[in-house]
């Protein structure tokens, strides 16, 4: 592996905090497009290493991980959904942070955005406290 | 899955480092097998048998139940 698993973590976060920086500021379209290519292929690399080039003990870790981030983090993510739609007080809040946006894209797709973001970062949280447990079970 | 691969090891005077590199993975992945809490792929379960010269079935046992053929001979 050319990374460490934390490292891969970190690097997923920061590349979402780039993502809400695209969405909050701006940037020529040119860097937007190269930015969205190197996270699918950061993606990918992140997957193909499940299969290839790693120890099976750490492939066996990530996959943990990754099956516990989509089957917890997402129903997690839904419940987020579902409590913003019951709190007004939350859609304003979120409202806000969208409307702050000097990149020009229109509030509601920026909070489309964000929704995005928050989503990834979440289930990144959910992957790293799973793996933690696998990696812990195992000493 | 209990396994004897601590003993065998200890015979060869090997650290887990070193069969760790014999069999081409981390040491993690050599103490997680010796203490039971991870259980080899079949293709490395090979691999430590070859290495120590034992039959998978010996150096592996499998701790499940008996099972209990649905039509007997």
């Amino acid at each position: 592996m050319l990374m460490s698993t934390k490292s891969q973590l970190l690097a997923s976060v920061v590349l979402c905090l780039g993502g809400a920086y695209i969405w909050f500021y701006g940037v020529p379209f040119y860097m937007t497009a190269l930015f969205t290519i190197f996270c699918i292929l950061w993606a990918g690399m992140i997957f193909v290493q499940i299969f290839k080039g790693t120890d099976e003990l750490k492939a066996a870790g990530i996959r943990y991980g990754l099956a516990a981030a989509s089957g917890i983090g997402v129903p997690l993510s839904l419940a987020c959904v579902m409590l913003m739609v019951a709190m007004p007080e939350l859609q304003n809040v979120i409202a806000g942070i969208a409307a702050y946006s000097r990149s020009g894209i229109m509030p509601i797709a920026v909070g489309f955005g964000l929704g995005v973001t928050f989503m990834i970062i979440l289930m990144c949280a959910v992957f790293a406290a799973s793996h933690w447990y696998w990696w812990a079970s195992k000493r | 899955m209990k396994n004897i691969i601590r003993v065998l090891r200890a015979e060869r005077r090997w650290t887990q480092a070193d069969l760790a590199k014999m069999l081409g993975v981390s040491r993690n992945s050599v103490n997680a097998i010796e203490n039971g809490k991870y259980d080899p792929s079949l293709p490395l379960a090979f691999k430590i048998a070859r290495l120590f010269e034992r039959p998978v079935e010996d150096i592996f046992e499998d701790e499940e139940e008996k099972v209990i053929p649905l039509h007997p001979k």
